[in-house]
């Protein structure tokens, strides 16, 4: 376990110094001046344009900015957003939170009705089967941003049970109420494809021989069901819940902007159309990290659940 | 898609199963080819010029002439989503050709070369898999500034791998076959194999696989445009409009959005299901 531990940390640090050192190359062959941007396109003392440049370290070398802007991280410090005029970790503060309890509340939407309904119909069958197949192949083609506005328009607009934008208060009810909707809208996609994944990966577990052997055995049912069928049959949704919730987690981008949530993907958004670039910058890491710390719980869940891994890892 | 059509006529296999596509895969086909239909006249089409703004008519609905109604500055809704058809689908159109060529060359070389030169592309391949598409298309957007081509160019960047990997397979196992060692043997060249031979029997999988990504490539883009960092106003594609119709739709008024998101739905539904049944029909799943 702890060799398998080592080497997943390295090769997920390796990815984050990796894409963040990318980022920063685009950046930097980018065209233009990040200078205009700052004044706004005014007129500006030459004193002034100085001080903007090394307030900003733009007159140093491509490796000096980026060592700098690593060792600032490390401390804490992510820069000064140019469109927002403070620094990055107060703008990224208040949002993390924000986007967390989306991404969050999403991924229990998906847990709850993705998953349990997937097991079910590829259990039962019948006509729980086949309108949860029937649902998902319609859910899986709605879009975040064009479902988020089907939610808006039918229980916000039309019935009122739930607010169309913002989150509330700050109180965690309050949250949690207006968050039914956005994560509602974040998680179908998701849901019908864990749906659809865990039906066809249930029925693959029943057809088993030893899943057959155990049934002739005298074994009882509730038992062949959750030791050999489930557990053999959610191997497939774990292997790809990374990308899931990493898809998630960029989905936040449509779902903020939808219901005019203040969070990161909608302030990812807002630095890249003002091409805000220490913010991006920012951002991009905090999502990288979180891909990176994902893929790592994904691993080492798997390592517990399917020996396999073991023999072949260690 | 004229290289598949020309495929498919050449092969009578292909063409004859045509038959058996069933009433939804039609559907689907007509769907797509009323879609390409309005993105090649859409602007002869569209009764009212698309930018023409009077606000006397804002968020009007339904009257006799304008059965859609207006949008939030007067214009006329139904003119700009005919008009707003022909950016919908050449972006994705630009983007599927892209990263189908650029992915079938990949895959081909890959199966090909073998060895280290198979290593190396999957795990370059692996390591772009990792980088979510849309983190792409918004890090060279603030690069390059927001534009429809930005966003054409990184999208490529983040659907080529897919391709590639998903093709790789039936390559590896199309190049390992009889009938292009008897080739070698008889001293034909690599690039008359691959293109004379191989990729016409890949054709069935590519063309499907293409059509599946049409699908993905209308939904990405059109969100792309949502967010502001696609097509650039006052053009519209029918992203740009499922935003712009946004306010009104808090206002009671959710005709633009609800249009808008509606083609947009359609239409990558219709190229799923056609992409599907072709695979399924040509026995390439």
């Amino acid at each position: 376990m702890k060799g398998f531990l080592a080497r997943r940390l390295l090769i997920g640090a390796v990815t984050i110094l990796v894409t963040t050192f990318l980022v920063h190359l685009a950046l930097y062959v980018a065209p233009g001046d990040p200078v205009s941007y700052l004044t706004g396109g005014k007129p500006t003392s030459p004193e002034r344009i100085a001080a903007l440049r090394e307030q900003y370290h733009l007159d140093e070398p491509f490796l000096t900015r980026y060592f700098s802007w690593l060792g600032g991280v490390v401390q804490g410090d992510l820069g000064q957003s140019v469109s927002f005029n403070t620094d990055v970790s107060t703008l990224l503060g208040s949002r993390l939170s924000t986007t967390l309890y989306l991404v969050v509340t999403a991924f229990v939407v998906i847990m709850v009705f993705g998953l349990s309904l997937g097991i079910l119909s590829g259990l039962r069958g019948g006509w729980i089967d086949t309108a949860t197949m029937s649902g998902a192949t319609i859910l899986a083609a709605l879009p975040a941003f064009v479902s988020s506005y089907v939610l808006i328009n039918v229980f916000a607009i039309n019935l009122g049970w739930f607010p169309a934008i913002g989150i509330g208060d700050g109180g965690f009810l309050s949250t949690m109420y207006h968050l039914v909707l956005p994560s509602t809208a974040l998680a179908l996609v998701a849901a019908a494809f864990v749906a659809r994944t865990a039906r066809a990966s249930i029925r693959m577990e029943l057809g088993r021989e030893h899943v057959a052997t155990a049934t002739v055995r005298g074994m009882p049912r509730r038992l062949v069901v959750s030791r050999h069928v489930v557990r053999n049959g959610l191997l497939p949704i774990l292997s790809v819940a990374g990308l899931l919730l990493a898809g998630l987690i960029i989905g936040t981008a449509f779902v903020e902007q939808a219901f005019a949530i203040e969070g990161l993907g909608s302030l990812l958004v807002k630095a890249a159309r003002q091409q805000d670039f220490a913010l991006v910058q920012a951002v991009t890491l905090v999502l990288v990290v979180a891909f990176v710390v994902i893929n790592l719980v994904v691993d080492v869940l798997y390592w517990f659940l399917d020996p396999r891994v073991r023999t072949v890892d260690s | 898609m004229s290289f598949g059509q020309v495929l498919i006529a050449r092969r009578p296999r292909m063409r004859g199963r045509l038959r058996h596509l069933g009433v939804v895969g039609w559907l689907a086909a007509t769907v797509i080819g009323l879609f390409a239909f309005v993105a090649a006249f859409g602007p002869a089409l569209a009764p009212y010029d698309p930018n023409a703004i009077d606000l006397a008519y804002a968020n009007v609905g339904p009257t006799p002439g304008h059965p859609l109604g207006f949008d939030e500055l007067g214009r006329d809704l139904l003119s700009r989503l005919l008009v707003g058809a022909r950016p919908s689908f050449i972006g994705p159109l630009a983007l599927v050709a892209f990263s189908t060529v650029l992915g079938t060359l990949v895959a081909l070389i890959a199966a090909w070369r073998r060895g280290w030169t198979d290593t190396g592309l999957s795990a370059a391949v692996d390591v772009a898999f990792a980088f979510p598409g849309l983190l792409l298309a918004i890090v060279l957007a603030t690069v390059f500034g927001a534009s429809l081509w930005v966003a054409i160019i990184a999208l490529t960047l983040a659907y080529t791998p897919g391709m590639a990997r998903l093709l790789r397979g039936s390559a590896m196992r199309e190049t390992g076959m009889e009938y292009v060692k008897a080739f070698k043997v008889l001293g034909y060249s690599d690039r008359r194999i691959l293109f004379r031979h191989v990729l016409p029997n890949l054709a069935p999988f590519i063309i499907a696989q293409s059509i599946i990504t049409f699908g993905y490539a209308t939904l990405d883009l059109g969100g792309l445009s949502f967010l502001g960092l696609g097509l650039q106003p006052p053009t519209a594609d029918w992203g740009a409009m499922v935003a712009a119709g946004s306010k009104s739709l808090l206002q009671g008024y959710p005709l633009q959005t609800m249009a808008a998101g509606t083609c947009l739905v359609l239409a990558a539904v219709s190229f799923g299901v056609l992409g599907d049944r072709l695979a399924r029909m040509w026995g390439v799943e």
